[in-house]
């Protein structure tokens, strides 16, 4: 190596402390900071946008020094270690190129200089690192997804299940779980789990899960922009479209409620010409869309008479084990029972009958497994706690709609002393604040106690409660609800959690 | 389709097994993704590619060319399980459907499929119950006595009972006479089994047979008559459907297990040619008559045998009634003995995993041996779809019960 003339006295140790300590140091310490960014970017989907707008919004969390709790762990898949390693590397060479390029073409001190600029820019800019490793391996993440793609689109041929696509704006994941229990025998269906409804996670589903005994795949499909559905029925070709209903959910990100009305009803443009539609009339909107289907067969299904449905139900008659009453389709009808609560499961059973006939099931049969439905984990799901606390966990419910279904539900429940805990909603763009408030109001006249869980809609919600009976507590994150509970609660009380924020919103 | 092929075994056949599944994934290899499971004679399990070449076996080569692995019963693990090495990660070899093709004990009697029906994977061929009663030829007699049909008579000999074996003795010239032949109640091919003309040489073979299994049936010997072999597939909702027939030629004496499987190989006691593989090169469809030695298929045989049309179909009907009684599943064999100049019959036995699947007697019936491969998947799925038709519900509030201080009564 080139002998250069030592500067100054300390200068070959200041060099080695920097190459030997600072920057393996600032390597792990990028590292561990990176692995909790990478966290909430995985939350966000892997969105850059989305994600580099939550630091924005963050700002006390953006330099990601200290971990939060979490509800919901960073998974470290194939792709987190990438961007982890990828972003790692670039924050240890994002010092040492540069800072070693400086130093040979132009020397002290504007290597010294570069190294501390460049300490700076990737200390601060770590969301931007972060970022800047996901683009950089964008080419590989997608010769990955192409052949998980092509894997799985090989394994759909082979096993050529009849699949079912379900959408809307809520509703769609207690449906898909409806079909399921309804179309055929448990062996015989195979559905994608709850938060598996993008196109990898479809992928994902087909290559682990799918199996030649599946004469049923039920696919449910997640959107938050135009054009998403269309992408996933290309992928699987469903034959059956089940569309549950159309409201301002993830309204933000699809711009538009024209946007969510064209973005769902890709579900029935996308059937093919033998193909079946199956919309829920009940839902004013859905209904809109069915009364100009033309191009599919279509099979209506809803409470309300005024909806012409095709498959429906009288003589509900609604207790606390369940709900009581009479499946009508067409020409048949049969009695049953089932163990799911509130209005809305109905509109889920129906769903599920309409599709389980249109396959060629007999009715009779289909009412045999409405009985063996079981209630879906987190949705209006009620669990005798101890102490003889009943909880009504509502915990994934998200929508304006369903909050208001599990607010009837509580209400209906014979107890001393009723509680609400919730966040409220989120994502409904500039409907948000309002629901919110109606919902506070709602949630205060019905319930003893409301505790409103993290700032984000902490103002619309007191607000809205602030007429009712109820006592408002307010707390930061629903660690500290779950320990004001115990005082709250006695044996014969009910609980009501409504919807949970991901962790990105908690603070 | 990933197929996986389970073979060896820790029994006497474990080499006819090895036939039979080589042949089977010969044929298999053309249409899906076949994943070939030894399980040695010590009872490990292994996986891989290279495990479908008979070499393998002939120098003993398993362990370097398949990687160890073992079946998890847990339900909707879907496969095997390659476990973890100093420097490997555990690995998952995920399974469609698996077809069990090992012969006799550990394999035919309703063990494997005992395990393969915890882990929820469907198979080939017949459930727990029916292979056990196919296994077991006391209970196998017991079923086909319900169906009515026409038995060999017989003396059940408990070696376990004090006396067992003198009563019994006394019992078999009283009732039998001889000659008779001496089998233990469980085990496959024709292993422990002997014919005796007196009663020294018939108390040495019940000892011989009692070796096998601690119940010894003694049969009536049945002279001047001829074995008739025919195939039935079924079950997963099919009607069973049957094979022309085959008249196994050598029976005058008997169809030692030599004869049976290792035609040439000169060996003194049942187990001595257990080792030596009659192994020719795989075929799909080597001719049944072409004498070429690859196990069950090369036996010489007479195909169809050379027997009226009144005895075939009497045969055949009996078949059919025997799978149905036993509750058999997929490809079975029911061997039968025609008297020839009174054209009677009797059922012998039904094999719930015949020697390389019959498919000689299918061939011979007009289904290629890759449709009769096929038919057992399809077969074997459909099985398992209407698993899920049975309810399995779970009572909740036992367990609060029991929390409480009640009693649970089950």
């Amino acid at each position: 190596m080139m002998q250069r003339p030592d500067p100054f006295p300390l200068y070959s140790w200041v060099l080695r402390t920097i190459i030997y300590v600072l920057v393996p140091a600032f390597g792990v310490l990028q590292f561990f900071r990176l692995r909790r960014a990478l966290h909430v970017f995985q939350l966000e989907g892997y969105k850059r946008k989305r994600f580099l707008d939550w630091c924005k919004n963050n700002p006390e969390r953006k330099l990601f020094m200290h971990s939060s709790p979490q509800k919901k762990p960073l998974v470290m898949t194939g792709r987190a270690w990438r961007i982890l390693i990828t972003a790692t590397a670039l924050s240890v060479f994002g010092v040492l190129i540069p800072s070693g390029v400086v130093h040979i073409t132009v020397g002290t001190p504007w290597d010294l200089i570069t190294c501390a600029t460049m300490f700076g820019l990737l200390f601060f800019g770590l969301p931007r690192v972060l970022v800047l490793a996901d683009i950089v391996l964008t080419p590989v993440q997608g010769l990955i997804n192409a052949r998980f793609l092509h894997m799985a689109t090989a394994r759909l041929n082979e096993v050529q299940p009849r699949v079912i696509g379900v959408t809307g704006s809520f509703g769609k994941t207690s449906t898909k779980f409806a079909i399921q229990g309804l179309v055929a025998s448990s062996e015989e269906v195979l559905a994608t789990p709850g938060s598996f409804n993008t196109p990898l996670g479809v992928c994902r589903t087909i290559n682990e899960a799918l199996r030649p005994q599946h004469r049923f795949f039920v696919v449910e499909m997640g959107a938050y922009g135009e054009g998403e559905i269309a992408e996933l029925c290309r992928f699987v070709k469903p034959s059956i479209g089940v569309l549950t209903a159309i409201g301002p959910a993830h309204l933000e990100r699809f711009g538009s409620m024209d946007a969510i009305r064209r973005g769902k009803y890709e579900i029935v443009t996308n059937l093919p010409s033998d193909g079946t539609a199956i919309m829920n009339v009940d839902d004013p909107e859905v209904r809109k869309l069915a009364d100009v289907t033309t191009d599919v067969r279509l099979v209506r299904y809803g409470l309300d008479p005024a909806g012409r449905p095709d498959v429906t139900a009288r003589d509900v008659e609604v207790t606390s084990e369940g709900t009581s009453f009479t499946v009508v389709t067409g020409s048949d009808d049969a009695k049953v029972h089932t163990r799911l609560l509130g209005r809305h499961a109905l509109g889920h059973i129906l769903a599920g009958v309409a599709v389980a006939i249109t396959t060629g099931r007999q009715l009779r049969v289909v009412a045999a497994s409405i009985a063996n439905l079981e209630p879906v984990e987190h949705r209006l799901q009620v669990i005798k706690g101890a102490g003889g606390v009943t909880v009504i966990d509502d915990a994934y419910n998200s929508n304006p709609e369903g909050a208001a279904a599990a607010l009837d539900v509580l209400s209906a429940m014979p107890a001393r002393n009723k509680v609400v805990v919730t966040p409220g909603i989120i994502e409904l763009g500039p409907l948000q604040r309002e629901a919110n408030f109606e919902f506070g109001r709602r949630a205060a006249a019905i319930a003893d106690t409301v505790i409103f869980v993290a700032r984000l809609n902490r103002d619309a919600l007191v607000a809205g409660a602030e007429d009712g009976a109820a006592t408002v507590i307010t707390v930061d994150s629903l660690e500290q609800a779950t320990q004001e509970l115990p005082g709250l609660l006695g044996p014969g009380d009910v609980v009501l959690f409504e919807n949970d924020l991901p962790d990105q919103y908690e603070h | 389709m990933r197929v996986g092929v389970i073979f060896g075994g820790r029994s006497v056949e474990h080499d006819v097994s090895i036939v039979t599944a080589h042949q089977l994934m010969a044929v298999l290899s053309e249409r899906h993704e076949v994943v070939p499971v030894y399980v040695a004679r010590d009872g490990r399990w292994y996986t891989g590619p290279g495990l479908d070449d008979l070499e393998v076996y002939r120098h003993a080569r398993w362990a370097d060319v398949g990687e160890e692995a073992i079946l998890p019963p847990t339900f909707g693990f879907g496969g095997l399980l390659i476990q973890a090495g100093r420097l490997k990660a555990s690995k998952r070899v995920p399974l469609d459907v698996v077809i069990p093709a090992i012969h006799g004990t550990y394999g035919e009697d309703g063990t494997l499929q005992g395990l393969l029906e915890l882990a929820g994977l469907p198979y080939a061929g017949s459930g727990v119950a029916a292979s056990a009663v196919g296994m077991d030829k006391v209970a196998m007699k017991s079923a086909l006595t319900g169906a009515a049909l026409p038995l060999v008579p017989d003396v059940l000999i408990e070696m376990d009972h004090p006396d067992g074996v003198h009563t019994g003795l006394d019992e078999v010239e009283a009732k039998l006479g001889y000659p008779a032949f001496v089998k233990p109640v469980k085990a496959g091919s024709s292993v422990g089994i002997g014919k005796a003309a007196d009663r020294a040489v018939l108390a040495e073979l019940v000892e011989v047979a009692a070796r096998y299994d601690n119940r010894v049936l003694v049969e009536k010997a049945m002279e001047g008559c001829v074995e008739i072999n025919c195939s039935v597939i079924g079950g997963g909702g099919r009607e069973p459907r049957v094979s022309v027939c085959e008249q196994p030629v050598g029976w005058q004496e008997f169809l030692s297990f030599e004869d049976k499987y290792l035609r040439g190989a000169k060996s003194s006691g049942p187990e001595a040619g257990a080792g030596k593989l009659a192994a020719a090169p795989p075929s799909g469809s080597p001719a049944p008559s072409s004498g070429s030695p690859t196990g069950m298929a090369s036996l010489d045989r007479r195909i169809p045998a050379p027997i009226s049309e009144e005895s075939t179909a009497q045969i055949q009907a009996n078949a059919v009634q025997a799978f149905r009684a036993t509750g058999a599943s997929g490809v079975a064999r029911i061997d039968s003995f025609l008297n020839p100049d009174s054209g009677e019959t009797w059922v012998m036995e039904i094999n719930t995993v015949p020697g390389s699947f019959a498919f000689y007697l299918w061939e011979a019936t007009g289904l290629a041996f890759a449709d009769l491969a096929d038919e057992m998947i399809a077969i074997a799925i459909d099985r398992h779809r209407s698993i899920g038709r049975r309810l399995f519900t779970f009572d909740s509030a036992m367990l609060d019960q029991a929390a409480r201080g009640g009693k649970a009564r089950g």
